[in-house]
């Protein structure tokens, strides 16, 4: 019962944050709420494995945390050299 | 006991742990995509000191965790009441902190430490200081006083000490 | 399950929602990207320990507690990271931090 309330209030944080995601008004404002949208992702996944009792979902939720992260660290990468294959400066560049 | 903590190893508990499953085939897959993920974070060039954190090994770092989740529920406190009280209360301000006497190790683990607790975020980890923004010029408090520094050099040096 | 855990249950699932909720709240109420920061740190931090707590609970000593576990302790070492990557970039594309230094 306690379950199916936490996970309408996650429902309703994720509502919320959509509103961000879509009013911006940065591009950084957006990726934090997308972000945080995946983030309360896992939490409804794993939430919804226990209320339906089906605990596979916890596989999912992992994977999306995964997901998640590596999405995140790769726009921001992406915003911020414009390219996702830029390695940053390593000392053996130098050399070369 | 240092082998326990090598890369492979990991691997494979964590793919035992995750997969509840345990058919001839399935271990096969198992052993075979450890061996692969091994083979292309070699190709990376992920550095082997790298792979073996010893900052989570040594059990020092239990009581930090205790102190930090203490610290976390605080200021996720003192964060809550500000988004929840009407009227503006934000006054966002930069500083920097020193975080000297640190391997990068320690520095790390203190920057995301920092982050971790809401009203604190570290923006520039440069050298031996860091950038911090925080929320509201108090919250800057506590750090100023050193405790989280101090509480992470004392990590790393009771795992120097017990080598 | 015992009617004491059940309530402890109950109470860190109520405490975990109400951060999610407080910090997406926070995400839409606070002025610029640095301050929303921190209210999203609520939810990765607070939020989720919480919950995942509750449900490890719930879940009793199996492997499921820990995936569980592990849920949480990649967020624990995730979430800084992206902050500190997203604050960064903001940095780096122009975007500075609104600052009041009337204070000290």
């Amino acid at each position: 019962m306690m379950l199916s309330a936490a996970l309408i209030a996650i429902l309703v944080g994720m509502a919320l944050l959509l509103i961000r995601a879509f009013v911006g008004p940065t591009i950084y404002d957006r990726i934090l709420a997308v972000n945080n949208f995946g983030t309360k992702t896992v939490l409804v996944l794993a939430l919804y494995g226990f209320v339906t009792e089906r605990p596979d979902f916890l596989d999912i939720a992992i994977v999306y945390a995964l997901c998640n992260f590596i999405a995140t660290m790769a726009i921001l990468k992406y915003f911020e050299y414009g390219d996702l294959g830029h390695v940053g400066k390593q000392p053996e560049d130098e050399k070369l | 006991m240092g082998f326990i903590f090598s890369p492979i190893v990991f691997l494979i508990l964590f793919w035992l742990a995750l997969s509840g499953h345990y058919t001839t085939l399935l271990l096969i897959l198992g052993a075979a995509s450890c061996f692969w993920v091994l083979m292309i974070s070699r190709r990376m060039g992920i550095n082997a000191h790298e792979g073996k954190p010893i900052h989570l090994v040594s059990w020092r770092i239990v009581p930090y965790w205790i102190w930090l989740i203490k610290e976390i529920l605080l200021s996720t406190w003192a964060v809550s009441r500000m988004i929840l009280s009407p009227g503006s209360s934000v006054r966002p301000q930069l500083a920097k902190i020193p975080a000297n006497n640190m391997s990068d190790l320690s520095k790390v683990t203190y920057a995301n430490s920092i982050t971790l607790t809401p009203g604190t975020l570290t923006i520039e980890a440069d050298g031996d200081e860091l950038e911090i923004h925080t929320l509201r010029a108090d919250m800057l408090e506590p750090l100023k006083r050193g405790e989280m520094a101090d509480r992470v050099r004392k990590i790393e040096r009771g795992h120097n000490r017990e080598q | 399950m015992d009617g004491i855990l059940s309530i402890i249950r109950d109470l860190l699932l109520i405490a975990g929602a109400l951060a999610v909720l407080i910090g997406a709240l926070g995400v839409i109420r606070f002025p610029e990207v640095f301050s929303r920061i921190h209210a999203a740190g609520i939810t990765d931090t607070a939020g989720a320990g919480l919950i995942i707590l509750a449900l490890l609970i719930e879940s009793g000593f199996s492997l499921i507690s820990l995936k569980l576990l592990v849920i949480v302790l990649f967020l624990f070492f995730t979430s800084p990271t992206s902050s500190h990557a997203l604050a960064k970039a903001a940095i780096h594309g122009r975007v500075l931090p609104l600052t009041h230094q009337d204070k000290g």
